[in-house]
C-alpha cells in the first residue's frame, strides 16, 4: 500500500492523468464530431444535393484536434513504432542511460517542433492563413498542434526523470 | 562534403537511433530535420520540419485513418466477429480442417471491416481457438490459422498499410483499397487450399465438426447479415463512386457502432477502450507520416534513392531480376522489422525505382502489403504470433511457428501469381476509375 501511494506522487501519474484526460475527452468529443459531420456531409448530399457549408473545413478542424488530443496519450500507452533489433544487447544500466540519452534527444526535437508551430501560428494568424471554404485562421490549430507535441515532449521528460531515478517505465495501454 | 556522403551519415544514423530503441517515427524526425538544417541551413529546415508536420495533421483525406480504426474497434467490441465465425463454421465446419477454414473465412470477413492484422488476430483468436481446442485441433493448425488469417486485414480494405503506402506515394486511397480486393479474396483462397494439404497429409490435425442442419446454417446468416451489410455498403459505395474512402470510413463507422448499440453491446467501459484504442493507432499512424514527411525530402536531397535506381538498373537482371531482388529484401527485413517502420523506411528508396521500372505503382502497393503481411507471421519478430501466443499462452513459440508455414507458403505463392498477372490487382481499379 505504502508503495502504491509513493507510485501515485510520481510526475509520471500525473503526467498520465492529464494526457488519458485530454485524449479521452479531448479526443472522443472531436472524434465523434468527425463522424457525425462525415455521416452528415454524405447524407445531406445524397438525400438533398445539399452538403454541409464547409463540412470539409470542420472534419479537417476536428482531425487535427483529434491528433493533437492523442499523441501523447499514444506515446505514454506504448503506441510508438520501436524496432526491437537488438533488445538486450548490453547491461541494464547501460540501457538506462541509452534510453535516458534517446529520450532526450526526442525531447529537444519536440520542443523545437512545438516552438516552431506556434512561431507558424502567429504568422497563420497575423497572414490571414485560413481554411479554404469557412475562412477560419489556421492559427488557433497550429497552437493546438504545438501544444499537442509539447504535451509529448512533457511524456519524454516525466519518463527521463522516471529513469533518472532509476525506476522503470510502465506503458499504461487501455 | 558531399550530398551522397551526408546521406550516408544521415542513414547510419538513422540505424543507430533504430537500435538504441529510438521510436521510428522520432528517429525520422530527428535525422530528417538534422540532415535538411545540414544541406539547405536552419530557416528550410525549421520551415521543413513544422509545415511538414501540420500539413499531415491537417490533411482532409487522412480522416480516413481515425474514422477506418474506429469503424475497426467497434467491429472488434460488437460481437460481429463471433457471428461471422459461427456463420462460416455451420457452412463448413464439417469439412475436414473446417474450423481452420471458418476462421480463415472470419478473418476475411472481419477484415473488410478492420485495417488492422492484429485485431484481426486478437478478435478472431478469441472467437476460434477455444472452439479448435474442443474439437481436438492440433495447436500448431489452430494457431496457425488465426496468425495467418488475421494478416488478412491489412490486405483486405480497408487497409491501414495501403493507407500509409498511399499518403507516402500519393496515390489514391480508394484504388488501392480496389486493388486488395481481388488478391485479398485469392489470398484467402490459398490459405484455405494450404489447410486442405495439411489435413489430408495428417487427418488427425483438423478432425472434421458436426455437420449443422440447413435450418442453423440458415440462421447463422441473419447474424452475419448486418456485417455483409456494412461491408457492401463501405467497400461497394467506394467501388461504385457513391462514397470517398473518407466518406466510407465515416458511414462505415456510424453504421457498425449504431448495430453495437442497437444489440447493446457498448457500454461505457467498451466505449472508453474503443475510443482510446483508436486514438492511440490514429497517433501512431500520424506520428509516422510526420516523421516520413520530413525525412524523405531529406533523402530526395541527398540524391541517394537515384544512385541506387541507377545502380540497381545497371545490373542488368532486367525488370523482373530487379523486382525479385526488392521483394527477397523486404521478406529477409521482414524478419526482424516491423512491417510499418519497413514500409516507411524503405519507401523513399524503393518506390523511385518502381516508378523507374516501369512498374504499377497501384500494383506494387498490392504486392509490398503481402510482403508485409508475410513479415507478421516470419520468426523471430511475426507481430501476429505473439498476438496469438497473448491468446494461447499454453501453446509454444515453436509449435505456432511451425503451424507458421503452410500459410507463409501460400503467401509466397500469392505474391508469385500477383506478379505473373498483375491484372488480379489492376482489374477492379481499372473498371472502378477508367
Amino acid at each position: 500500500m505504502a508503495d502504491q501511494t509513493e507510485n501515485k506522487n510520481h510526475m509520471i501519474d500525473r503526467v498520465d492523468c492529464v494526457v488519458r484526460f485530454i485524449a479521452l475527452w479531448a479526443g472522443a468529443i472531436f472524434l465523434l464530431a468527425l463522424t457525425l459531420v462525415t455521416v452528415l456531409d454524405v447524407t445531406l448530399r445524397t438525400v438533398f444535393n445539399s452538403p454541409i457549408h464547409g463540412g470539409r473545413d470542420l472534419a479537417q478542424f476536428s482531425l487535427i484536434i483529434v491528433v493533437c488530443a492523442s499523441i501523447a496519450y499514444s506515446a505514454r500507452s506504448g503506441g510508438q513504432v520501436v524496432v526491437e533489433l537488438f533488445e538486450n544487447f548490453a547491461s541494464k544500466n547501460f540501457m538506462r542511460l541509452v534510453d535516458i540519452g534517446v529520450k532526450f534527444i526526442g525531447f529537444v526535437m519536440l520542443l523545437v517542433l512545438s516552438g516552431h508551430l506556434l512561431i507558424s501560428g502567429n504568422d497563420a494568424s497575423e497572414f490571414g492563413e485560413a481554411s479554404g471554404t469557412l475562412e477560419v485562421s489556421y492559427g488557433p490549430f497550429m497552437y493546438a498542434a504545438a501544444f499537442g507535441i509539447f504535451l509529448y515532449a512533457i511524456v519524454l521528460l516525466a519518463e527521463i526523470f522516471q529513469l533518472i531515478r532509476g525506476r522503470s517505465i510502465a506503458y499504461n495501454g487501455d | 562534403m558531399s550530398l551522397t556522403a551526408i546521406g550516408f551519415i544521415g542513414l547510419f544514423f538513422l540505424f543507430l537511433f533504430l537500435i538504441l530503441r529510438m521510436p521510428v517515427a522520432m528517429a525520422m524526425l530527428v535525422v530528417g530535420f538534422v540532415g535538411t538544417w545540414v544541406v539547405n541551413g536552419t530557416v528550410p529546415a525549421l520551415t521543413s520540419l513544422s509545415g511538414e508536420a501540420f500539413e499531415i495533421i491537417s490533411y482532409s483525406e487522412l480522416t480516413v485513418v481515425p474514422l477506418f480504426v474506429l469503424m475497426g474497434n467497434l467491429a472488434g467490441v460488437s460481437g460481429m466477429s463471433k457471428d461471422l465465425y459461427n456463420a462460416a463454421y455451420k457452412w463448413i465446419g464439417h469439412f475436414r480442417g473446417g474450423l481452420a477454414s471458418a476462421t480463415i473465412a472470419g478473418c476475411a470477413g472481419f477484415a473488410a471491416m478492420s485495417g488492422s492484422s492484429i485485431a484481426a488476430a486478437v478478435t478472431m483468436g478469441r472467437v476460434a481457438l477455444p472452439e479448435m481446442k474442443r474439437f481436438n485441433y492440433s495447436d500448431s493448425l489452430a494457431t496457425g490459422a488465426v496468425a495467418a488469417g488475421g494478416t488478412l486485414g491489412i490486405l483486405i480494405p480497408p487497409s491501414t498499410g495501403m493507407i500509409i503506402y498511399a499518403i507516402l506515394t500519393e496515390q489514391s486511397i480508394g484504388r488501392l483499397f480496389m486493388a486488395g480486393i481481388l488478391p485479398g479474396i485469392l489470398l484467402t483462397s490459398l490459405f484455405l487450399v494450404a489447410i486442405y494439404i495439411v489435413t489430408s497429409l495428417s487427418p488427425e490435425k483438423g478432425p472434421a465438426g458436426p455437420r449443422a442442419s440447413f435450418r442453423e446454417k440458415i440462421d447463422s446468416l441473419r447474424g452475419a447479415g448486418s456485417i455483409i451489410g456494412v461491408v457492401l455498403v463501405t467497400i461497394g459505395g467506394i467501388y461504385l463512386g457513391w462514397f470517398t474512402p473518407v466518406e466510407a470510413a465515416g458511414v462505415g463507422a456510424f453504421m457498425i457502432g449504431a448495430i453495437s448499440l442497437f444489440r447493446r453491446q457498448l457500454d461505457w467501459i467498451k466505449t472508453k477502450f474503443v475510443v482510446l484504442q483508436t486514438l492511440r493507432t490514429t497517433a501512431t499512424v500520424f506520428m509516422i507520416l510526420i516523421g516520413a514527411h520530413v525525412f524523405i525530402p531529406f533523402m530526395a536531397l541527398t540524391e541517394i534513392p537515384e544512385d541506387l535506381v541507377s545502380f540497381l538498373v545497371g545490373l542488368q537482371v532486367g525488370n523482373l531480376g530487379v523486382l525479385i531482388i526488392v521483394l527477397l529484401t523486404y521478406i529477409v527485413l521482414g524478419t526482424f522489422l516491423e512491417g510499418l517502420a519497413m514500409l516507411v523506411l524503405t519507401l523513399p528508396i524503393v518506390y523511385p525505382l518502381i516508378l523507374e521500372l516501369g512498374l504499377s505503382p497501384i500494383w506494387f502497393g498490392v504486392v509490398v502489403v503481402i510482403v508485409l503481411e508475410m513479415g507478421l507471421i516470419s520468426p523471430p519478430v511475426g507481430v501476429n504470433v505473439f498476438v496469438v501466443k497473448g491468446i494461447a499462452p499454453d501453446v509454444p513459440m515453436s509449435t505456432i511457428f511451425r503451424g507458421i508455414w503452410p500459410f507463409w507458403f501460400a503467401m509466397a505463392a500469392c505474391l508469385a501469381i500477383l506478379v505473373t498477372f498483375p491484372e488480379i490487382a489492376l482489374f477492379l481499379p481499372n473498371t472502378m476509375f477508367d
